[in-house]
Formats: C-alpha cells, sequence, structure tokens
C-alpha cells in the first residue's frame, strides 16, 4: 500500500488552517497544500496531485462535498479519498458522508498531537480499489 | 442556541488546538510557571467546550434531533465496561469505582453512547464529592419491570432544598459542606433527558453528611420479542421549556 505524503487541505477559517499545519507538516512530517476555498483548491490541486483531500465540511459559496465533486472532476484525482472535516456533530450528517465514500470524518476540535496519526491510520485501513487496466 | 454553539467550536478549535501545540513542547519547552499558565488555558479550554457540547446536546434533545441508536444490552456487563472507562476520572479525585451485583445477566435495549454518557456523569459526580481514598459503589438489582442501578458515594450529600435544582440546567448545587465542585451544570439536566427518553426514571436519595445514592431505572424488555426490535429512535421527550435554555 502506497504511503500517505501529500494532503490537500481546505478549510476557510485561516487560524485552523495555521494549526491544521502545524498538526500536519512539524508533527506529522507530511506535506500539505492549504487552500482557503473550493474554488482556489480546484485552481491548484492537478499540480500538487495529492493523495488525499482533507476537507473542511462548512465552507461559504463552495462547502465540502462541492469542493469534492470539483475536485474529483479534475484530471487524474476522480480516484483522490477524501477524509472531511467538522465543527457539526450531527450523526447522520457523518454517516451520510461515509456512506458516499468518505474515509472518515474527524469532529473539530482535533488534537493537533494526533491528527496525522488518526490521519495516517485511516489511511493504511481504508479499502483498495484494484484498477484494471484496459487492454 | 444550537447555532450559537456551533458557532463557538470553530474558534475553539483554533484555541485548543495553539493551546495543545504549545503545551506539548512540540514548539519549544517553557518555564514551570509559563507551563503553569498554559495548563490553566487548556483546561479552562476544556470546560468551555465541554459546555458547548452540553448545550448541543441539550438543543438536540430539546429538537428531537437526538438519535438513540439502541440495541440489545446486557447491564451487567455494560455497568463493568462504565467502572473501567471511568477509573482514569476516579483516579484524579483518589477514588475507586466497584460494580457489584448478584445478577448474571440484565438485559435491556437502550442506546449505549448515551447511557454511558449518563453514568459517566454520575461517577464523575460521585468521584467529584467522594472524600479521597474513598469508594464509589455501583449496584444493580432486579426491581419487578425495572433494572435499578444505584450510583452511591459517601461525600457531603445534597441537602433537600436542592431536590427541585439537581437535575436542571445549570443546577449545580452547593452541598451541605456548603461548597459546589466544577464542573458544565448541565450534565445532570441531560443525564435526565436521556434516561426519560429511554422511558426509565432516575432520582436520588441524599443524608446530609453522609452520601448520596443515585437510582437509574430501566425498563426491562416485556417479552423476549421485544428483543432486537427498533433500532433507532429520536429522543424528543420530555420537551424542555425553554427557560432550560
Amino acid at each position: 500500500m502506497a504511503e500517505l505524503k501529500r494532503i490537500l487541505h481546505v478549510d476557510d477559517d485561516e487560524d485552523i488552517r495555521v494549526i491544521a499545519n502545524m498538526a500536519l507538516e512539524m508533527v506529522g512530517n507530511l506535506e500539505v497544500l492549504q487552500c482557503g476555498s473550493g474554488r482556489e483548491a480546484t485552481e491548484k490541486a492537478a499540480d500538487f496531485a495529492p493523495d488525499l483531500f482533507l476537507l473542511d465540511y462548512m465552507m461559504p459559496e463552495m462547502d465540502g462535498e462541492q469542493t469534492l465533486r470539483a475536485l474529483r472532476n479534475l484530471p487524474g484525482l476522480q480516484y483522490v479519498p477524501v477524509i472531511f472535516m467538522t465543527a457539526r456533530v450531527q450523526a447522520d450528517i457523518a454517516d451520510g458522508l461515509r456512506r458516499e465514500g468518505a474515509l472518515e470524518v474527524i469532529t473539530k476540535p482535533f488534537d493537533p498531537m494526533e491528527l496525522a496519526n488518526q490521519i495516517r491510520e485511516v489511511w493504511s485501513s481504508r479499502p483498495v480499489v484494484q484498477l484494471r487496466q484496459a487492454v | 442556541m444550537s447555532v450559537v454553539s456551533h458557532e463557538l467550536r470553530t474558534p475553539l478549535t483554533s484555541i485548543k488546538g495553539a493551546l495543545r501545540l504549545l503545551g506539548s513542547g512540540a514548539m519549544g519547552d517553557f518555564d514551570a510557571q509559563a507551563k503553569s499558565v498554559l495548563d490553566i488555558a487548556e483546561r479552562n479550554t476544556e470546560t468551555l467546550l465541554l459546555i458547548v457540547n452540553d448545550i448541543l446536546d441539550l438543543e438536540k434533545i430539546r429538537a428531537g434531533k437526538m438519535r438513540l441508536e439502541k440495541s440489545d444490552v446486557d447491564l451487567v456487563s455494560f455497568l463493568n465496561d462504565v467502572v473501567e472507562m471511568n477509573t482514569g476520572y476516579g483516579a484524579e479525585f483518589q477514588v475507586d469505582f466497584d460494580f457489584s451485583t448478584r445478577l448474571d445477566t440484565a438485559m435491556a435495549r437502550l442506546a449505549p453512547e448515551r447511557m454511558m454518557q449518563v453514568f459517566a456523569n454520575l461517577l464523575s459526580n460521585a468521584a467529584k464529592y467522594s472524600p479521597t481514598n474513598d469508594t464509589v459503589r455501583v449496584g444493580l438489582e432486579d426491581d419487578g419491570e425495572y433494572w435499578q442501578v444505584s450510583v452511591t458515594d459517601r461525600g457531603p450529600g445534597i441537602p433537600e432544598s436542592a431536590r427541585e435544582t439537581v437535575f436542571e440546567s445549570f443546577g449545580q448545587v452547593q452541598n451541605t459542606d456548603g461548597k459546589t465542585r466544577k464542573g458544565t451544570g448541565l450534565g445532570m439536566a441531560i443525564a435526565r433527558k436521556i434516561v426519560l427518553a429511554h422511558g426509565g426514571e432516575i432520582d436520588f436519595e441524599s443524608e446530609p453528611g453522609h452520601g448520596t445514592t443515585f437510582y437509574v431505572r430501566l425498563r426491562k424488555p416485556h417479552l423476549e420479542a421485544d428483543l432486537g426490535q427498533g433500532d433507532t429512535e429520536t429522543a424528543s421527550y420530555p420537551m424542555l421549556p425553554s427557560k432550560d435554555l
């Protein structure tokens, strides 16, 4: 199974981006591209070629689900796994996101000392889709 | 209130995260005095977050949005788990929890996570009010139509005058030793609403100076056929009067 190296993190809250960046880069030793909106993410994602999307669920203009749809329409990114983060703790929302294929829904506030471990655990236990190449 | 609580969680995420990064030493070491100030900020942020979460829980119940995902649970093993999971909290107050019962099994239909919340609340309160190096007793009895769980401490007791306020929001009472203990002031209100939403009862007996016993009574499934029926319910009873929030 491929190692998790590059995460695209999208959150409209600048302070949370700072904390998450430290949690993932400084503590977790991951390479992170951060964007403040779904629109910015769709502009930069393809060049970054992330292994994983980490998306805030509640964002203005494009919310997390809309951002995911836009990202998945980009060439080469249609199978990138996603984890959502949300301050909303309604179980039905989290269940719905998991049903739609989210690897995990992480509830804010997250522990910055544990975030990278949490994401790596989810990453390593994800079901891997075997894509059969056309001959 | 629900929207306000959600909005509070976002800045709390940044505050809590920043303090955690500083307190962990990930950004360099602090001297003992600075560390103690950071600890104060971390503890109080945690308390604020608990209050926000409790308000959200109460609001969910009031709005009929708290889901009770019920399953068939053996209360004997469930209460063993309750005690085990809360042992660490008791240790903070140098208080042990001891569960004993004559029953081998006691099947009930309940939402385990929510009922765990109820007993975590009762055990944490009992620990907070117990004398140090004491033991909080948890019991389980067959009481006809009900299983009766008891949580007994030998703390200062609750004055009769406070009987009406114990289960109210922000209804922390001054005990007979004249002290109040730290807490969100919402836990017992939530516990009561969760128990009532299960069709159960919650009450207490207290003898000032000698301790308090809280009772949770959970209705037995009437027939074997009751077990395994109805996986999810939404708790909307009892409706909270608006003054509660």
